[in-house]
């Protein structure tokens, strides 16, 4: 996603940023959840450890002071021969009514008779009461006791009280003075028992009970619904181990057992924890505040985001705008001055380079406009009206004179030097052509300066189909005639001669004119048009410089040479380039 | 990328404000379901260990339960009564022990119309006219022919002779008890029985029960189908003496009926789990509100005699700690 080219900046440090805030939140919070689940599991544990130990000390305190009621009970019965029946039950009332969660203390021989007791009512039958479960157990021998789980007590006709029985055989005398061993009996309403394990909870739905030697249920908070088939109990997994703590998956639920002893009575409480429920709750919570937390970073990481990179793209988009101005023909950009560092150097690059560019593009119209106004002059050359004139003069001065073949002969030369000149669209002929061009401005201007000078052109057979632009030589060779030759006394001599090296090719026109000064020769190839227009020399010769440079490059040009009363040498140089055809000018 | 954030920080305030208010809404505003308990009767052990089933499965599930019973457990009026109340106030479920099981069929579909689901409990009503049978039972039928086995097996060298008491042919639980009883009856030689049905305009149920032993000396055997019935014929037969000379069951775990069982002049009881009948009706009223498949436990019921009456899991249905 990063890859794309047409991207911006803002976006991808946004999506950037984004990811990474993303990335860093859930990595952190997976750790985070591992060890805040890991510290839930061990608080878990640690509180239902707690749980089960508070509240089996409490029990065991409960059953340790049944117990000493019933050794106080004990005593009084032990001690029958001293205490009458009377007294005894007395004492017994007693205690009852010291305790409103005893709710009968009697004493039965061991066939089940009642011997003292606190209550008034008739019982069952002996056979009824010594079948009972608290009777058999106890007697055991004495000192035997025995806690019964939650049950209806049937001891009184007709009334089904929940109770749990505290028995414990005793010795005791008889009425013949003989020791027997008999069964004392305490009731005790389950509702202490319910009160202590229905008011305590693991969590939300965690809970205590309480089970026998033998693991059957003594007691359970959902004791109602167990009775009633509602709800059932996983007493099962309680035979893996007799103490300590381990977890078990019942009905599709974890839990979290802890199973301690309750002294004195040979019960085991059993705590039962829903381990997923309180870590899920601890979890849900978790996963509420990390959704807040992930919405609000990601929210703040887009506003950031979204602030930084305007801050870094704002001079760029900034530098942008320029470079649209620039588009629009403006190349003067500012400086961004209250950007970074880097885009205020890209900045100044940018607004160097425009500058550069502002004056490169000057130079360009500069020259083409140069170019523009030597061609003109070229054409101008080509046209020369005087040049024109005066052949014509010429001509119709040989003809008055009657010389037919020189009229022929100049007119045949005209003709041919307006095949060049006006060869309209090839700017770029062959050297046999631009030389027979000058071959016939040579012949004309001969004709019209009678012996006035000579002339010759060498040029190499293999040189003849080079390519050159036109119109180069003439200006020269006109130069050569008025300003050099026009002057002699003797006659002149024009020679052009055509050479080459391995890359270019060197067309020398020697004239032996009368030359000129240094200051002269250096003045014809400069810039300055008032120094040729002061007396009209070398504006040709200029402007043909100028075209071999515009059209060639620096390398190709003018040379001159010359020397006061010996001549002057001009050297054009242009590239060795493939042999062109000749151009074909239609008559009309 | 502007148009990106305003789309993202918009979708993050609606994402947010959405989970806030839900769970605004869950907190704060989540109403209860409202269902309405119609039984029979208030009175008596069955409906009020009903109505406790109902009570205890109230506060584990948080819901709010409007609970309604007449005085005469046949008050067809009075039923009707509490199933337009129960449609004024918008309840999203009636559970409902109908006394009659065709006049309660009209309101019971406007309520439904209404959009408030209906499950029968204990007694059916007829669903041939279009109401949606969701129903919480026992097996009724199964119910009876269980206790003609039981009094078979127990007197099998005798002639039976057996007097059926319900309040009314409209109650379908006593209907189906009878239907299984007599299925049983019929393919035995010795046994001979009687229905007698105490709803009358003439008469007091008492009347009629005693008038027919008095009419019916030779009946030696008498089955109680409802609560009502159970505690008439145990006091007709108290006060005709005639205890020593007839077996008597008897229905429902009321204190008289024990101790009656306890002193002997009761045979039998039949205990139909009427805790488990309110506490899953509350459930199954839930599910279907839920839109939850309709997932009905049948009721499971106890025959109680003398000797098994103290045994430890007869004692915990027969001496229920409520």
């Amino acid at each position: 996603m990063f890859h794309s080219n047409n991207n911006r900046i803002n976006t991808t440090f946004s999506k950037f940023l984004i990811l990474f805030t993303i990335a860093i939140v859930l990595s952190v919070s997976s750790i985070i959840s591992y060890h805040y689940v890991k510290t839930i599991r061990i608080n878990i544990e640690n509180l239902t450890e707690q749980t089960v130990y508070q509240t089996s000390n409490s029990i065991a305190s409960y059953v340790s002071d049944i117990m000493q009621i019933g050794t106080t009970a004990q005593n009084f019965v032990t001690n029958n021969s001293i205490l009458d029946k009377e007294d005894i039950e007395v004492r017994l009332s007693a205690i009852l009514e010291s305790r409103n969660d005893i709710l009968t203390i009697n004493f039965f021989d061991c066939e089940g008779n009642i011997i003292y007791g606190t209550t008034a009512n008739n019982l069952r039958d002996h056979n009824e009461i010594k079948n009972q479960q608290w009777f058999s157990k106890a007697l055991g021998g004495i000192g035997n006791y025995y806690f019964s789980p939650p049950h209806v007590q049937q001891l009184i006709p007709l009334r089904y009280p929940w109770v749990i029985s505290f028995s414990k055989a005793v010795s005791y005398k008889n009425n013949k003075g003989e020791e027997e061993v008999g069964v004392l009996l305490i009731d005790i309403s389950s509702s202490k028992l319910k009160e202590l394990l229905e008011t305590i909870s693991i969590g939300n739905t965690g809970y205590l009970y309480i089970i026998d030697e033998a693991g059957d249920l003594v007691f359970h908070p959902k004791q109602t619904l167990i009775n009633l088939g509602q709800y059932e109990e996983d007493l099962s997994s309680n035979n893996r181990k007799i103490y300590g703590k381990f977890t078990a998956t019942y009905k599709g639920e974890t839990r979290l057992i802890d199973i301690q002893t309750i002294d004195y009575s040979r019960w085991r409480i059993v705590g039962v924890a829903f381990i997923n429920e309180m870590i899920m709750k601890g979890v849900n919570s978790f996963i509420t505040i990390l959704f807040f937390v992930l919405l609000i970073a990601i929210g703040v990481t887009i506003l950031l985001a979204n602030i930084v990179s305007g801050y870094i793209t704002s001079p760029i988009r900034q530098l942008e705008k320029e470079i649209e101005k620039i588009d629009k023909n403006n190349i003067n950009p500012k400086v961004l001055d209250r950007a970074s560092y880097e885009v205020k150097a890209l900045s100044k690059a940018f607004v160097e380079m425009s500058v550069r560019i502002k004056s490169l593009m000057e130079d360009i119209v500069e020259e083409q406009e140069e170019k523009r106004k030597s061609e003109l002059d070229a054409l101008q050359a080509k046209i020369n009206p005087h040049f024109l004139y005066n052949t014509l003069d010429s001509v119709i001065w040989l003809a008055e004179q009657g010389d037919d073949e020189g009229v022929i002969k100049l007119v045949t030369a005209l003709a041919k030097l307006f095949r060049i000149s006006i060869s309209k669209g090839h700017e770029i002929i062959t050297l046999k052509e631009e030389l027979e061009h000058v071959k016939n401005y040579l012949v004309i201007q001969q004709m019209r300066y009678v012996d006035k000078f000579e002339f010759s052109i060498d040029l190499p057979e293999e040189l003849e189909n080079k390519p050159t632009i036109k119109l180069i030589i003439q200006p020269i060779v006109e130069n050569a005639i008025y300003h050099g030759i026009k002057y002699l006394m003797d006659v002149g001599h024009i020679d052009i001669k055509v050479t080459n090296d391995t890359d270019k090719i060197y067309i020398k026109v020697r004239d032996n004119g009368v030359g000129m000064d240094e200051e002269t020769r250096q003045s014809l190839l400069i810039t300055d048009k008032t120094q040729h227009l002061k007396d009209g020399n070398g504006i040709g010769v200029f402007n043909v410089n100028k075209r071999l440079i515009l059209t060639y490059g620096e390398g190709y040009g003018l040379s001159i040479e010359s020397e006061i009363e010996e001549g002057t040498t001009v050297t054009v140089s242009i590239p060795l380039q493939n042999d062109i055809h000749q151009i074909k000018v239609a008559k009309r | 990328m502007k148009n990106f954030t305003i789309i993202f920080i918009s979708l993050f305030l609606i994402i947010g404000a959405v989970f806030i208010t839900n769970n605004f809404d869950k907190q704060t505003n989540k109403e209860p379901y409202r269902i309405a308990f119609i039984r029979m009767k208030e009175g008596g052990q069955f409906w009020g260990t009903m109505r406790n089933g109902a009570r205890t499965a109230r506060t584990e599930t948080s819901t709010t339960v409007d609970f309604y019973s007449t005085v005469n457990a046949l008050d067809i009026e009075g039923q009707i009564k509490f199933i337009n109340t129960a449609i004024d106030r918008n309840a999203n479920c009636i559970i409902i022990t109908p006394c009659d099981n065709e006049k309660l069929v009209e309101p019971l579909k406007r309520a439904e119309e209404k959009g408030i689901k209906v499950i029968q409990l204990l007694n059916e009503v007829d669903d041939s006219k279009g109401l949606t049978p969701y129903r919480v039972m026992t097996k009724t039928k199964a119910i009876g022919t269980a206790l003609g086995e039981s009094l078979i097996k127990d007197n099998k060298e005798l002639n039976l002779n057996v007097l059926l008491v319900s309040r009314s042919p409209a109650i379908t639980s006593s209907k189906y008890m009878i239907e299984g009883l007599t299925e049983l009856f019929n393919e035995s030689n010795n046994i001979e029985y009687h229905i007698l049905h105490t709803n009358s305009p003439y008469a007091t149920p008492t009347q009629i029960i005693e008038n027919y032993l008095k009419e019916h000396e030779n009946i030696n055997t008498i089955i109680a189908l409802d609560d009502d019935s159970s505690e008439i014929v145990t006091n007709s037969i108290i006060k005709l003496k005639k205890g020593n000379e007839t077996t008597l069951i008897t229905t429902t775990h009321s204190l008289s009926n024990i101790q009656n069982l306890d002193t002997g002049i009761v045979e039998k009881i039949l205990i139909i789990n009427s805790f488990a009948m309110g506490y899953q009706s509350i459930f199954n009223a839930i599910e279907l509100i839920e839109g939850k498949p309709f997932q009905p436990i049948d009721v499971d019921y106890t025959i109680v005699t003398k000797e098994n009456m103290f045994d430890k899991n007869i004692q915990m249905k027969l001496f229920p700690q409520i």
